[in-house]
C-alpha cells in the first residue's frame, strides 16, 4: 500500500499579500493584485498591466550581498518556503557551524529524509538582462562570477536545502506554467515511493520584464486594461476575455509523509490523495484544441485517488483568461464531469492574482489546501457574462462549503498537464 | 602609475561593494580567506579592479595569493607593465 501524502504547511509571497494568510483573505474577499506596469515604459508593449509583489524587503533572508547577486525570484521563494516549513514546524534553520549529515537532532525528521522541489520555470531573467547588458558596456571580463549561480534554475532548492541542512532530493522541475503544480506532484510521488518523509515543493516567478512582455505579447497571449481600469484584464471563462496578466511571487507546500507527521504531532491541512501528469504532444504554445491531454491528466489523478468525477466538490481551474486556453479547458473538464460540471463550484485564483507563471501551480495547491482547511471558496471576479457555451458555476462571492475532494489543473506552455486531488483531513 | 598604497584603498573599496560589508581594517598582511571573501567574491573583486585599471589580470597570477599583499603586487606590476 502506498504510504499517504498530507500537507502539514503553506507558505506564499504574492501581489496579494506577503504571506498565505494575507493572501487568502485577500482571495476571499475578491480584491484584484493587478496594476499598471509601473517599472518600464510599456508605450510599444502589448500589455499594459502585470500583478506585481509589492514593497518586499529581499534581506528578510538574504545579506546585502546576497539580495544585490540573486535575482527578484529567489527571496518569493524563500519566503514562501520559509514560512511552510514554519507552519509545519520544521523552521529550524542550521547553525552556521553545524556540518550537515544524517540524523541528528535539531530537526525533528531526520535531514537525509527532507527534499524541496520548489521550482521556477524562468528563473532570474532580471539577472540574465543585467549581466548580458554589463557584458556588453564593459566586456565580459566583467560578468559577475556569480552570474552562473543567480541564473541557474535549481537555485532556490539548493538554497532552502542548505539554509536548513536538508540532504534529501532536491532540484528543479520545469514545465513552464505548469510548473509549481508538477513539483507538488513529484514530491508526493517521492514520499509515495519512500525516497524522502517531507517534501518542501512549490513554485515561484518574477519575469516580468520588458522583454518577456514583450515576448508574451508578441505571442498574443497577453491581455490590456480594460477601460483604464487593469484590475479588470483577468476574467477566466467570461466572454471579453482577451489574454494572461503577467503575475509574479511564490507559494509553496510542505509535503509529509502522513505517519512522519502523526509521529511528530504536526497538523495536517490537506491530504495530496492523487496527481497525474500527461504531455498534449502536439503544439509547442496551443494546448490541444479539445483539451485530451489535460483530461487524461485528470482521470488519472481521479484513478490514483481511488475516486470517480462524481466525488469531485470543487475545481481550482488552470483558468489564465485567454481565449483558446479556457475553452480547451472547459473541453477536458466537460470530458470528465460531463453535465455535472455546471453544477460543481470552480474559482479561478488567476482572476486576482494574474498568472504566476511558474509560480502559480504553487500558490494554487496551497489556495486549493486552505479552501479544504477553511471549507470555504474564494471568489472568482470579473466574470461579468461567461463564455458562449461554457456551462459553469464560477463562485462570485465567498461561499462556505462542505467538501470532501478539490481538484486542481494545471497546464503549460510545451503541452504539459498535471492534475492534483487534494482532500480534507479526516 | 597607480603605487601599492592607492591599490590597497582600491581593493578595500572594492571589497566593500562587492561583499556588501567594510573592509576598513584590512591591511597588506590580512589573509584573504581570513576576511570572509569566498573564492567566486574573490574572483569578482579582480574583476572589478581590472574594469577599474583597464587591465588584465592573467590567471597565473592568481594562483598562491594568500594576502591581500600578494594581490595588490600583482594587480600594480601588471596596472604598470
Amino acid at each position: 500500500m502506498r504510504r499517504r501524502v498530507v500537507v502539514t504547511g503553506v507558505g506564499m509571497v504574492t501581489p496579494l499579500g506577503h504571506d498565505a494568510e494575507s493572501t487568502w483573505a485577500a482571495l476571499r474577499a475578491g480584491r484584484s493584485g493587478v496594476g499598471f506596469i509601473e517599472d518600464f515604459p510599456t508605450d510599444k508593449l502589448r500589455s499594459d498591466v502585470a500583478a506585481m509583489v509589492k514593497g518586499y524587503d529581499p534581506r528578510a533572508f538574504l545579506s546585502n550581498k546576497e539580495a544585490e547577486i540573486y535575482g527578484r525570484v529567489v527571496p518569493f521563494a524563500l519566503g514562501a518556503a520559509i514560512e511552510a516549513l514554519r507552519m509545519a514546524g520544521l523552521d529550524h534553520p542550521k547553525p552556521e557551524d553545524e556540518v550537515p549529515g544524517p540524523g541528528g537532532s535539531r530537526l525533528p525528521v531526520d535531514p537525509s529524509q527532507i527534499g524541496c522541489l520548489m521550482s521556477t520555470g524562468q528563473g532570474a531573467v532580471d539577472i540574465f538582462e543585467q549581466q548580458i547588458m554589463k557584458s556588453a558596456e564593459r566586456g565580459p571580463r566583467a560578468v559577475s562570477p556569480f552570474f552562473i549561480p543567480a541564473v541557474m534554475l535549481n537555485i532556490v532548492s539548493a538554497l532552502v536545502s542548505m539554509r536548513y541542512g536538508f540532504m534529501g532530493p532536491s532540484y528543479n522541475i520545469a514545465s513552464a506554467c505548469a510548473t509549481g503544480t508538477h513539483s507538488v506532484a513529484t514530491g508526493a510521488l517521492m514520499i509515495e515511493a519512500g525516497e524522502a518523509d517531507v517534501m518542501v515543493v512549490g513554485g515561484s516567478e518574477a519575469a516580468t520584464r520588458l522583454n518577456t512582455v514583450a515576448g508574451f505579447g508578441n505571442a498574443r497571449a497577453l491581455g490590456r486594461s480594460v477601460d483604464g481600469d487593469p484590475t479588470k484584464t483577468s476574467r477566466p471563462f467570461d466572454k471579453k476575455r482577451t489574454g494572461f496578466v503577467m503575475g509574479e511571487g511564490a507559494g509553496a507546500l510542505v509535503l509529509e509523509a502522513e505517519e512522519s507527521a502523526n509521529r511528530r504531532g504536526a497538523k495536517p491541512i490537506a491530504v495530496v490523495a492523487g496527481f497525474g501528469m500527461t504531455t498534449d504532444g502536439e503544439h509547442l504554445t496551443r494546448p490541444h484544441s479539445g483539451g485530451v491531454g489535460l483530461r487524461l491528466a485528470i482521470e488519472r489523478a481521479l484513478a490514483r485517488a481511488g475516486i470517480g468525477p462524481g466525488d469531485v466538490g470543487y475545481i481550482n481551474p488552470h483558468a489564465t483568461s485567454t481565449t483558446q486556453g479556457d475553452v480547451a479547458e472547459y473541453l477536458a473538464l466537460k470530458e470528465v464531469f460531463r453535465e455535472r460540471l455546471a453544477t460543481i463550484p470552480m474559482s479561478a485564483t488567476k482572476s486576482m492574482l494574474g498568472h504566476l507563471l511558474g509560480g502559480a501551480g504553487g500558490v494554487e495547491a496551497a489556495v486549493t489546501a486552505l479552501t479544504l482547511r477553511d471549507q470555504v471558496m474564494h471568489p472568482s471576479i470579473n466574470v461579468d457574462e461567461l463564455g458562449d457555451e461554457l456551462e459553469l458555476d464560477l463562485v462570485r462571492t465567498a461561499r462556505p462549503a462542505d467538501l470532501r475532494y478539490a481538484l486542481k489543473v494545471s497546464a503549460g506552455f510545451g503541452g504539459h498537464n498535471c492534475a492534483l486531488v487534494l482532500s480534507r483531513v479526516t | 602609475m597607480s603605487t601599492n598604497q592607492d591599490l590597497l584603498v582600491m581593493f578595500k573599496t572594492v571589497a566593500a561593494r562587492v561583499d556588501k560589508r567594510a573592509f576598513d581594517h584590512v591591511t597588506r598582511e590580512s589573509v584573504i580567506t581570513e576576511l570572509g571573501i569566498d573564492s567566486l567574491s574573490m574572483m569578482q573583486i579582480v574583476g572589478e579592479m581590472e574594469s577599474e585599471l583597464g587591465v588584465m589580470i592573467p590567471d597565473e597570477d592568481l594562483v598562491e595569493i594568500r594576502t591581500v599583499g600578494d594581490l595588490v603586487r600583482k594587480v600594480e606590476a601588471r596596472a604598470n607593465a
